[in-house]
């Protein structure tokens, strides 16, 4: 039987089983034979120079094959810094070339031994020492430095940005807001950690890779450039079939990849290198913290006649990273005065990177906890305010460009009834349950669509079993079962008939599984070559297609997701104990493909949004620079106990005019705003408003 | 990581034997903290003697009370019927730790010496007088007004030489119920008070207990509380579970016919440099009524010599809340300690 619903139905993960049992290999899983264990060295300065390196004891160590450092490591290059060429390093700077150290947990050695522990071991007796210098790990003083910049654009957007007269309309303003929000930095901590295993052909004609990459594409060609191997001589193979988790982590090249590949090289043997947790903190990226003043100026019914969001924010000193993080105000609400400005600092840390939401997460905290106070001050409902200044089309293009799709009235209504909004404690700290004070809160989520060339083969057999084969990627989001759900839909074949191969360079290219665009980039190709297919599944006979279709062009609309997300939280004001006792997000996302997939995406979005709120924070030692919280048990994000009563709804509406399944994409959304929602709670539930992230029990206290 | 050799104790006097004057070697029993230190360096014995077969797994009771053998995991202690009915503040305060599979690998004697979670002890490369004496404490700092991420450590008890707060949640209901630790040496065995067997850090912070170096726990004992009394521990921390306190509270508390405090012992965990024992509160306590004034009266005295650092000066009003709570609670249970 073929299930008549194929598109939007709650299909079990086909993958789910080989999860469970152990069956799916993920990178580190890896075991080759003659395999021999690679370990970096990391600097425990974040500032300074290396003056010398001891290496003798290591080399003797039982075991040990090689012990790398800049004195005998192979000269590698820079990776690529062009995303669009799908040549995209996480930092623009290599390793082991010279002595010099911008951050901490930076890699300065590499050991290789015939047992992991044996290489841990020998890492450990390398002796180092430095000249340090104090490192720059304060956002606020960083920002006053020469070497800050105000970057033009992030992503093709301008970053400084003005329409009309904000100094004026501003002025003229009888209710202005005007407030700092900050947030801190956070890391992505995918329970996998990242691994590289490298190997060669004995002639060295080709190198494989098996790799923890959210674009197995870009890997391939970014770990080629650091090698400095021309691709038209040796073929690099990268297969990342399993990921857990990656939030953005795993999608630019890192710099360990390429030495654990030039480590095989070297030893004419397969080698295996995993980061441990303590190196997840320093080498692939984080959420860099930001300082956003946001400005706003309304009238006395709420009407916004102003908006001002100037952010700062930092890179490291190897690459320049933007975390976008004003885009999303330039659009959100009609507002004809509105300026953005974006300073970047320079500071001695790991080098950021994308993660869930970049720019977004933590803009709209700033740009909805802001609105909140508008509310607040000027006595409107947070929903009604947020109707009064519905943007009907684009603010960007002086209200001309309508937007493909759009439905937020629909997810402000919609939830406003399904979470109970008209209950909400009108005045803030007047309901409690015992001890427990009780607050609603809500916020709006954001984040654009988008979608970018992909490639896909689909083959069919006579018997009626298809096969998708794609270099995309399942983060652990459902992209096996999506992509199996399309080509079952179009080929009229039972989803169990339909299997699908991922992330293997070897396979038809796709985009990187970021940005929320797997789905809007890779299913209209598979659909594509399905519709090719037709006529050999209609004759029952095999066939295959391989086809590439361009991202979507231009067409008049604006491509943009929204939601709408409420909580209720209950506060233990004086012992600073807040509870997130429900969550309610409702999402305009398009056509739902899965809605299992789906929600369980939303679930995940959202309890990493609660994180954001109550706890997620990485400490820097002030003086050394020094990640303090390198590990699960001191970098808090929520366990099952914080997290109650998550609820999640979809306005099931496909986009008319992106993508022939009208789908935009959903896994960053859910983050973007939820911070806002619980912080917007607590201050209905206490009075005390909270502009720093994390609301940890100390901040209720100092404030309450 | 150093290589080590592994032995297998088989009583607790071949457990000291094995043990004798070497310097390297250390016990093993849960290894939940021991093998987390090794891996991070900053614990490295050449040889581990493992003392979970020892036969110290049995908890009995009599009318003295409750003799819990060292190797009860947290876990089985926490579940016991009697200290469930008898010494909840025990397993209140012992299921407030770590996580289930954490506790249920945890012994009694190693949760005794878990000793410390201060970052900068936990890192070789960061300076730390109680891993390394004389390098200096990195949670004051390098610098005046520059100290270091010292938001968990302690206010009471601290020293210039170190200022970590002691981790334990059981060890904090071990004071209050004045637990007694059993102690087995080469020469002779002992009894020691919970509440003295750990050493504030002043100028030998590296010395935590009153534990010798060849010296073996046995078992714990936790005698009868008095008629009529009620316990209780309340933890506040970052999130809900898995997480080290910021501020704990345990407390044994009994009331006079004419409803004064009769019987009173406070002890709190999150604050001190050793789970912290408060004479003051129980003074100010004894004889009062149980009101809101006497509580805060004793939470006020409890904190009186407390020293805030810069970023856990917190602590201060966090911890004088959080021993007003258990105490409102005792008194008038259920007004309000609903998550
Ligand atoms: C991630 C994490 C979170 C945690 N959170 C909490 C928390 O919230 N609250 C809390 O209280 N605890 C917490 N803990 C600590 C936990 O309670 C301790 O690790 C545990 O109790 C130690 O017991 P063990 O048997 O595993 O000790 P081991 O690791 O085996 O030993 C610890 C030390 O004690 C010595 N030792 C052990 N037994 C004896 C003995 N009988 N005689 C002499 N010496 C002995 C060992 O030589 C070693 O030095 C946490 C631990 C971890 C890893
Ligand atoms: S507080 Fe104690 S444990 Fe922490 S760094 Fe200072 S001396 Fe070491």
């Amino acid at each position: 039987m073929i299930p008549k619903n194929v598109i939007g139905a709650g299909i079990d993960r086909v993958d789910g089983p080989l999860k469970v049992t152990g069956g799916a290999k993920y990178a580190g899983d890896v075991s080759l034979d003659g395999m021999v264990y690679a370990v970096p060295v990391t600097s425990t300065i974040a500032r300074g120079n290396i003056a010398s390196m001891d290496t003798s004891a290591a080399v003797k160590a039982p075991g040990v094959r090689i012990v790398m450092t800049r004195e005998n490591a192979p000269p590698l290059f820079k990776g690529g810094n062009d995303y669009d060429d799908a040549c995209q390093s996480g930092e623009d700077w290599m390793p082991l070339q010279d002595d010099e150290i911008y951050y901490d947990g930076q890699i300065i050695g590499l050991v290789v031994a015939d047992t992991l522990e044996r290489a841990i071991h020998a890492a450990d007796l390398v002796e180092t020492s430095y000249q340090s210098c104090r490192p720059m790990v304060d956002l606020t003083a960083a920002l006053k430095k020469p070497d800050a910049t105000q970057p033009a654009t992030a992503l093709g957007q301008p970053l400084q940005y003005e329409r009309g007269d904000v100094d004026k309309a501003l002025a003229k303003s009888p209710v202005r807001i005007d407030r700092t929000y900050t947030t801190p930095v956070q890391h992505h901590n995918p329970l996998e950690p990242h691994a590289s295993v490298a190997e060669w052909s004995d002639d060295g004609s080709s190198l494989t890779l098996h790799e923890t990459s959210q674009w197995v594409v870009n890997s391939r060609n970014s770990i080629a450039r650091m090698l400095g191997i021309d691709q038209s001589k040796v073929t690099v193979r990268v297969l990342s079939p399993f990921l857990g988790g990656g939030f953005g982590s795993k999608g630019y090249a890192w710099a360990f990849s390429a030495l654990t590949a030039a480590a095989a090289r070297e030893l004419g043997c397969p080698v295996k290198l995993v980061l441990s947790r303590r190196q997840m903190y320093s080498l692939n990226g984080h959420r860099p913290s930001t300082t956003q003043a946001v400005t706003l100026g309304s009238d006395r019914r709420g009407r916004l006649k102003a908006t001002r969001h100037l952010c700062g924010t930092y890179t490291s000193k190897v690459f320049q990273y933007i975390e976008p993080v004003v885009l999303s105000t330039q659009l959100l609400y009609k507002c004809s005065s509105l300026r953005t400005g974006f300073d970047l600092a320079r500071m001695n840390t790991g080098t950021p990177t994308p993660m869930r939401g970049p720019g977004e997460t933590p803009g709209l905290f700033a740009l909805e906890s802001a609105m909140d106070e508008l509310a607040f001050a000027t006595g409107v409902d947070p929903i009604d305010l947020r109707r009064l200044n519905y943007a009907e089309r684009d603010p960007r293009t002086n209200n001309r460009q309508r937007w493909s799709s759009k439905h937020l009235n629909e997810c402000y209504d919609k939830g406003a009834e399904e979470f109970g909004w008209k209950d909400r404690p009108k005045k803030p700290a007047s309901r409690r349950d015992g001890r427990w004070l009780i607050g609603y809160g809500m916020a709006s989520a954001t984040y654009p669509a988008q979608n970018t060339s992909s490639s896909v083969k689909v083959s069919l057999t006579a018997d009626g079993r298809a096969e998708i084969e794609v270099a995309s990627h399942d983060l652990g989001t459902g992209t096996y079962t999506i992509l199996c759900q399309f080509a079952a839909n179009e080929l009229g074949l039972p989803v169990s008939k339909v299997s699908c191969r991922l992330a293997d360079t070897f396979l038809p290219p796709s985009p990187c599984a970021g940005g929320s665009q797997t789905v809007a980039s890779v299913g209209p190709a598979v659909i594509a070559a399905c519709k090719n297919l037709l006529t050999f599944r209609k004759a029952g006979m095999p066939g295959e297609e391989t086809v590439t279709i361009p991202g979507s062009q231009p067409n008049g609309f604006s491509w943009q997701s929204f939601g709408a997300q409420f909580a209720e939280v209950r506060v233990d004001a004086a012992l600073g104990r807040i509870r997130v006792h429900r969550f309610l997000g409702i999402y305009d996302v398009g056509q739902i493909i899965n809605e299992k997939t789906a929600r369980s995406q939303v679930h995940g979005g959202i309890i990493q949004g609660i994180g954001m709120a109550l706890m997620e924070a990485t400490a820097f030692d002030p003086y050394f620079g020094r990640v303090m919280t390198p590990n699960l048990a001191d970098y808090h994000f929520p366990v099952n106990a914080d997290i109650h009563g998550i609820r999640v709804s979809f306005i099931d509406e496909p986009d008319p005019h992106f993508g022939p399944m009208g789908a935009r994409g959903l896994g960053e959304l859910p983050l973007t705003g939820a911070a806002a929602a619980v912080a917007n709670a607590v201050f209905n539930a206490t009075g005390i408003r909270v502009r720093d992230l994390p609301i940890l029990p100390d901040t209720i206290l100092a404030k309450g | 990581m150093n290589p080590f050799r592994y032995v297998k104790a088989t009583s607790p006097a071949d457990a000291l034997a094995r043990m004798g004057r070497n310097p390297g070697a250390r016990f093993v029993a849960g290894g939940t903290t021991l093998l987390d230190l090794m891996k991070l360096g900053v614990e490295t014995p050449d040889v581990l003697i493992d003392i979970n077969h020892l036969g110290l797994d049995g908890i009995t009771e009599d009318r003295h009370g409750l003799h819990i053998g060292a190797h009860v995991s947290n876990t089985d202690l926490a579940e016991h019927d009697s200290v469930k009915k008898k010494w909840p503040v025990m397993s209140q305060a012992i299921l407030a730790g770590a996580s289930t599979q954490l506790r249920n690998m945890a012994t009694v004697g190693g949760n005794l010496l878990q000793g410390n979670r201060c970052g900068y002890f936990r890192d070789v490369a960061m300076p730390c007088n109680r891993r390394d004496p004389g390098t200096g404490c990195g949670a004051l700092g390098e610098q005046p007004g520059v100290e270091g991420i010292n938001r968990y450590c302690a206010v009471l008890g601290t020293s210039p030489s170190c200022i970590a707060a002691h981790p334990s949640d059981m060890c904090v209901a071990l004071v209050a119920v004045d637990a007694k630790v059993k102690i087995s040496s080469p020469a002779f065995d002992r009894l020691e008070r919970a509440e003295d067997f750990f050493r504030l850090p002043g100028d030998t912070p590296q010395i935590q207990t009153r534990l010798g170096p060849d010296e073996l726990i046995t078992g714990i004992e936790l005698p009868e509380l008095p008629a009529g009394a009620r316990s209780m521990y309340l933890k506040v921390r970052d999130r809900t579970s898995y997480a080290y306190a910021l501020t704990s509270a345990a407390v044994v508390l009994t009331l006079d016919a004419k409803g004064r405090i009769d019987h009173a012992r406070v002890a709190l965990g999150g604050v001190g440099s050793v789970p912290w024992r408060s004479h003051e509160a129980e003074n100010a306590l004894l004889s009062s009524p149980p009101t809101e004034e006497a509580f805060r009266a004793a939470a006020e005295a409890a904190f009186a010599g407390a020293v805030p650092y810069q970023y856990n000066g917190f602590k201060i009003a966090l911890g004088q809340d959080t021993l007003v709570r258990v105490l409102n609670e005792l008194v008038r249970p259920g007004a309000g300690e609903r998550p």
